[in-house]
């Protein structure tokens, strides 16, 4: 069985919209085992009772941001193992910087193409 | 009412003068009267981003030696920044049926090819360039050719470098093109379309002021450098032809825009080939 048929994700996003576009992509890799979350205490919560392989998290959004997200996962057992990748309009050093200390596995800069998304999520996981 | 609304602010004969005086001296751009609300209009804009409520108010920053920073963004501002694929499509015939089949001979001989858009904008004109190339050489990326594009504001070459498009301006691409050259994009809660990787490849964007020193090496083969001089007096235009005539290889193309023609009131080894395109003339003249 392939990577893409056992790995189960996490997206997410505020926006709605980019969430079913990143879910849309993730598809048309062949990974279905996909849930989404628009914020991150719900995505928390979600991955608390349900583990994933991967957080595929935008950074800015309110209340928790994806870096604030991040640290929160890596905080806690249950979480911390989980792979992340950071999905960001602005890729500031600053940001770059910070994710890594806090163990991010990986970045993308919006705009990005479904292929740049898998490669980056190959980056981490392995070939899907 | 007036003061409250910036929408509503108005610019007086001195702030223009003030703006248009700045504008000529960091960049030669030159604005004549007739072109004051068009100036109002874009600066309006960046007095609303500054919040600031008075033309003199950000003449007088902008004069100012703390304004330096904001000198450039104004001129940024004033300039237009409307670009197209494959706009004046007349030139990438020429440039696909005349100026490649030879460039491509001496590149696949082991020669160095260059090519510049001068005044690039947001990477329209510079990956036209590059999509033709690859279309007619797809071994273009293994060859020593490479693409210089520039532009005095340095936003649009970050929106350049990212090769990211609306799906507005597709359209302008053929579907050959499409098919070959471009892939969907994520970009937040919008699809759009991002150039491949490879187009990306074959273009280096800068940012360059034309008025200021270039730090370039070598010389091109083709110079694209269309709908920019416009904004220049004539003075200026004639300072600038013969760099661009200094920089250009033997036998190399220059094209302009629609609108614009080399002056005949300087010395140029500059030929016209085509509309509003030239070539060097000093070496063709005698090897063909």
């Amino acid at each position: 069985m392939a990577l893409r048929d056992q790995i189960r994700v996490i997206v997410v996003d505020d926006m709605s919209t980019s969430r079913g576009l990143i879910t849309q992509a993730l598809d048309s890799f062949g990974i279905r085992n996909v849930v989404t979350a628009a914020d991150g205490p719900t995505a928390l919560q979600s991955i608390m009772q349900s583990p994933v392989h991967l957080v595929i998290s935008d950074y800015n959004m309110p209340g928790m941001d994806g870096l604030h997200l991040l640290h929160a996962l890596r905080q806690t057992p249950q979480t911390k193992g989980a792979g992340f990748i950071l999905i960001t309009g602005r890729a500031d050093r600053e940001i770059i910087d910070k994710g890594r200390q806090l163990g991010m596995n990986n970045f993308l800069k919006k705009p990005f193409t479904p292929p740049e998304l898998q490669l980056c999520i190959e980056a981490v996981v392995g070939r899907l | 009412m007036g003061q409250s609304n910036p929408n509503a602010l108005t610019m007086s004969d001195t702030d223009f003068k003030a703006i248009s005086d700045i504008a000529y001296k960091e960049a030669g751009l030159v604005f004549l009267p007739e072109k004051a609300s068009l100036v109002q209009s874009r600066i309006n804009r960046r007095l609303r981003q500054l919040k600031i409520n008075s033309f003199s108010e950000y003449t007088a920053f902008v004069e100012s030696e703390q304004g330096f920073g904001e000198r450039k963004v104004m001129i940024s501002s004033l300039t237009t920044n409307v670009s197209n694929f494959f706009r004046e499509s007349h030139h990438f015939d020429i440039l696909r049926e005349q100026v490649l089949p030879n460039l491509l001979s001496r590149a696949r001989a082991g020669g160095r090819i260059r090519l510049w858009s001068a005044g690039c904008s947001t990477g329209q004109e510079p990956y036209s360039i590059a999509m033709t190339l690859l279309d007619v050489a797809p071994d273009a990326p293994s060859l020593d050719i490479k693409i210089l594009a520039t532009d005095i504001d340095p936003d649009v070459i970050f929106t350049a470098k990212q090769g990211y498009y609306e799906k507005t301006s597709v359209g302008d691409i053929s579907e050959t093109f499409q098919t070959k050259f471009i892939e969907t994009a994520i970009n937040g809660q919008k699809t759009g379309f991002k150039m491949t990787e490879t187009v990306r490849n074959m273009v280096s964007f800068r940012e360059l002021n034309l008025l200021s020193q270039w730090p370039i090496s070598g010389r091109f083969d083709v110079i694209f450098c269309r709908n920019v001089v416009i904004y220049f007096d004539e003075a200026t235009q004639l300072s600038l032809w013969p760099r661009f005539e200094s920089v250009t290889a033997p036998d190399g193309w220059l094209f302009v825009g629609h609108s614009e023609r080399l002056s005949d009131r300087f010395e140029t080894k500059f030929v016209t080939v085509g509309p509003t395109a030239y070539r060097c003339s000093s070496h063709f003249d005698t090897q063909t």
